[in-house]
């Protein structure tokens, strides 16, 4: 048994934790090793050291003070009492709180504003546009009527609108003519105030006289059949531009870059007139809602949200 | 009278007292206490090497026992159950306060001579007994301070063994290490201790 063997048994050698054997072993070693005994010297000193250490005992008042914290209500209890007690009071105005909060919340919901045919059109191609609508664009844009009626109600038409064949030339003066700015009077109701009322169809002039100065004289069913899509959506936008409304995007065909597609929101009540003014553009193919509902429901707080189509013939 | 109760209670004795707390005797908790809370306090002292914060670790162990108590088997000690719980808040404390404590802590490393500090006493003329007590209580400050250089493990073995005494058995079940695994920890600890404390033993 040589040296460090025997100083890794004497921990326990001393604690009299090893079998005879080696107990046997280490002992005769001690016996003619001066170093190995020295160190046993060294523990035991250390042994009797630690044994003698004050015992440090619990002061006075400890059995009360384990009392005391045993009475201490824990921390879930504390944040139990503080939200719930006392329950006659708390409790139903925590619950008068939920209620109000999930009304507030339902009435938030209710009154955003409805995106779908935007995003419609920005999950279509790169061909997507957007038109923007800004609260100072003329007199009747849709920021204003929306700023001014917190509470209209928005509805959806979508309608196909069959363009003339391509080959037909075009008309340049019955284009300027009917895509020409609205009249000077009602460029002047549109800057004197609310934009619903003066587009309101009592505040419109009749249809046949909708058009501007310049075409007086021309027959009102007289038709468009002349232009092409582009011409077509720059009469539209005028003519919803008119009425109080405005054109929200418009979709272009890849290939022609030709307008494809216009979602245009007007005042409910100039449904019709839309509709008139269309059908001097080309053939109204077929609407997701009859157009005589929309304009029989229709009062000066709705909204129109009106998809059109360009069906081009082939 | 807590004296009498102070001393260590039988294992017969003790399971009649965790019996009768079990059926809502609440003053048989308190025997328990007043059993072992000296010693329960010791242990905490020597882990923590803080008076206040051994005082409420102490507390904070019978706090937890109590809760625990309905727990409690009726196969190991009331002493080794106990032990467990103290040594658990113990560690949990020298974890968040361990910082604390080196900067606490009176500085051994100090003495340029390396002769463990107590060479460095000086007082004039003092009486034999005042400068007993002062050197014993500089060896303790020096034994505690050691102590608290080992680390945890090996702390908790060999204060359990070399300060209270007790068997290999008990240490191995309040630790969980088996007791191969004592056994070499608190040799560890042991030359550790006797290398710190050259100048002192």
């Amino acid at each position: 048994v040589d040296c460090s063997k025997v100083s890794h048994l004497l921990s326990e050698y001393v604690d009299d934790q090893l079998d005879r054997a080696t107990q046997r072993l280490v002992e005769e070693h001690l016996a003619s090793c001066e170093n190995c005994a020295a160190e046993l010297a060294t523990l035991q000193a250390y042994l009797r050291t630690m044994a003698t250490i004050e015992k440090i005992g619990a002061p006075q008042g400890f059995l009360a003070a384990v009392h005391e914290r045993l009475e201490q209500p824990s921390v879930f209890d504390r944040l139990t009492k503080w939200l719930f007690y006392p329950l006659k009071i708390k409790l139903p105005m925590e619950l008068a709180g939920i209620v109000l909060a999930t009304l507030l919340l339902v009435f938030a919901y209710q009154q955003a504003p409805k995106q779908e045919p935007e995003k419609d059109l920005s999950s279509l191609s790169g061909q997507v546009r957007q038109s923007a609508i800004s609260a100072d664009k003329k007199g009747g844009s849709l920021g204003k009527m929306a700023a001014d009626n917190p509470v209209q109600v928005l509805k959806h038409i979508e309608l196909a609108l069959l363009l003339p064949p391509p080959e037909v030339p075009e008309d340049a003066a019955k284009l300027r003519a009917l895509a020409a700015p609205p009249s000077a009077q009602q460029k002047a109701e549109r800057a004197g105030g609310n934009v619903l009322k003066q587009s309101a169809p009592q505040a419109l002039p009749p249809v046949g006289g909708v058009s501007s100065p310049s075409v007086t004289g021309a027959k009102e069913e007289e038709s468009l059949a002349l232009l092409g899509p582009s011409q077509v959506y720059g009469f539209i936008k005028e003519s919803v531009n008119s009425m109080g409304g405005a054109v929200l995007s418009v979709e272009y065909q890849k290939v022609t870059n030709e307008p494809k597609t216009i979602v245009v929101r007007i005042p409910a009540g100039n449904y019709p007139l839309l509709l008139e003014r269309l059908r001097r553009a080309g053939q109204i193919k077929e609407t997701s809602e009859e157009p005589t509902d929309a304009a029989g429901t229709a009062d000066e707080s709705e909204l129109l949200e009106v998809r059109i189509n360009f069906i081009q013939p082939d | 009278m807590e004296e009498e109760q102070r001393q260590r209670a039988t294992k017969e004795q003790e399971f009649s007292w965790i019996r009768a707390f079990l059926n809502n005797d609440r003053s048989a908790f308190d025997n328990l206490v007043r059993s072992y809370q000296d010693r329960v306090f010791n242990v905490c002292y020597r882990m923590l090497g803080d008076y206040e914060e051994a005082n409420d670790c102490a507390q904070e162990t019978f706090v937890n026992a109590y809760k625990a108590l309905k727990g409690f088997r009726f196969e190991a000690r009331f002493s080794t159950w106990i032990l467990t719980i103290a040594l658990n808040v113990c560690r949990n404390r020298l974890k968040s306060m361990e910082h604390r404590y080196k900067q606490r802590m009176v500085r051994i490393d100090s003495s340029p001579e390396g002769t463990g500090g107590l060479g460095r006493i000086e007082i004039e003329d003092p009486a034999p007994s005042a400068l007993a007590q002062l050197a014993r209580k500089e060896q303790e400050k020096l034994l505690q301070k050691a102590i608290d250089e080992l680390p945890r493990d090996a702390r908790a073995i060999a204060v359990l063994r070399d300060i209270e005494g007790l068997p290999y058995e008990e240490i191995a079940h309040i630790t969980g290490y088996n007791p191969g695994t004592v056994k070499s920890k608190l040799a560890r600890a042991r030359q550790q201790l006797r290398e710190k404390l050259k100048g002192l033993i």
